[in-house]
């Protein structure tokens, strides 16, 4: 297993239940408020999301960068937490 | 790029599969991007090819409307993924008007009859009823299309102008989870399961005061904690600080018992 952040290890640790947007791996503060005005304010809505684009990490950096302002940086992070979610979890 | 915005959600599903652009589920949250892959892939096609004729669009548009009585102003917009659509399956009104009787003759059956059905919110349900009994998909499914998406298109509609609230957003989500189920998606089967599965694993998670704390400091954290460890309440160089304290407290201790010979407790005579 490679080497995780201990922002990812911990959301990987335990299930995901109601858990904000905020606590997903690479979503910075900013991108948080941007997500929870547009509706996304628990992860697992954010999961949802991911899960609508297939699993498409491409696809679903894509819409984080274009529809959420996220950076480049941000959206790989996040959509590689929630790729390591699904994997342990779906 | 807004042009896309008066095509329905199983619209732009259509014009995605025909441009083999790999897509999931025409949601309102996903609405946008799949506009903007379609406006980039139409931009780089116009650059390689000439735009096709649109007197074809036309011919298509009007047999909708005398079928449908819809606005003639709602189509006079050039669609060209439509013209191209309809171009590579054959040409004419009658050959449009066999095609939702014959659904076999398309690829994709159902956004081409769904988008007959969706065209036009205000039109009564009835054109798209008749529809269904002569199509040979499964009436429920268009059914269950049909009120699902007829009611979320408006609410895209309104979504697009207002942004994305969250209860459209949801509605919007339940809505097209019966249709993502049935389409052609695999996975589409894994998205309702996977959201009720975690509800009861909420319920034995932690409290949510504890969540609620630990998320008041975490955005705090972010500054202060910036470029040290951010699980640390105390900085490194403090708790060095502390131990080597502390240490030098302990030796002190030790150090100054060894110097005591005789009995520790004052022994006053």
């Amino acid at each position: 297993m490679d080497h995780m952040s201990p922002r990812l290890r911990a959301f990987l640790s335990e299930p995901i239940g109601e858990k904000d947007v905020a606590w997903v791996d690479g979503i910075s503060h900013e991108l948080a408020i941007n997500l929870v005005t547009k509706g996304f304010n628990k992860a697992y809505i954010l999961l949802g999301q991911f899960l609508l684009m297939h699993k498409n990490e491409a696809e679903f950096q894509k819409w984080l960068i274009c529809c959420c302002g996220a950076t480049e940086s941000e959206a790989q992070e996040s959509s590689h937490c929630l790729k390591e979610w699904c994997s342990c979890f779906l | 790029m807004d042009d896309y915005a008066v095509l329905s959600d199983a619209e732009l599903a259509a014009v995605l599969r025909q441009y083999n652009i790999p897509h999931g589920p025409v949601v309102g949250s996903t609405r946008k991007l799949y506009e903007k892959k379609i406006f980039e892939y139409e931009t780089q096609r116009r650059r390689l090819s000439p735009p096709n004729s649109s007197a074809f669009n036309f011919s298509y548009r009007f047999s909708d409307l005398d079928s449908a009585s819809v606005d003639s102003d709602m189509y006079d917009l050039p669609k060209k993924e439509d013209a191209l659509l309809y171009q590579s399956k054959g040409y004419g009104d009658d050959y449009y008007e066999e095609s939702y009787l014959s659904t076999r003759t398309y690829g994709d059956p159902e956004p081409v009859g769904s988008s007959k059905g969706f065209r036009q919110p205000s039109a009564s349900l009835a054109d798209s009823d008749t529809f269904h009994h002569q199509s040979p998909l499964p009436d429920c499914y268009l059914q269950v299309r049909d009120d699902s998406l007829f009611s979320s298109e408006e609410d895209s509609k309104d979504r697009e102008r207002s942004g994305y609230g969250r209860d459209s957003a949801y509605q919007n989500i339940v809505h097209y989870r019966p249709v993502s189920n049935i389409s052609r998606s695999s996975l589409g089967l894994s998205y309702y399961p996977t959201p009720s599965s975690t509800s009861p694993i909420s319920s034995s998670s932690s409290s949510p005061t504890s969540w609620l704390t630990r998320r008041a400091i975490r955005p705090e954290k972010q500054a202060p904690g910036a470029g040290l460890g951010q699980d640390r309440q105390v900085p490194l160089w403090g708790q060095l600080l502390l131990f080597l304290v502390f240490a030098a407290f302990l030796l002190f201790v030790y150090y100054s018992m060894q110097a005591e010979d005789g009995n520790p407790f004052w022994t006053e005579p």
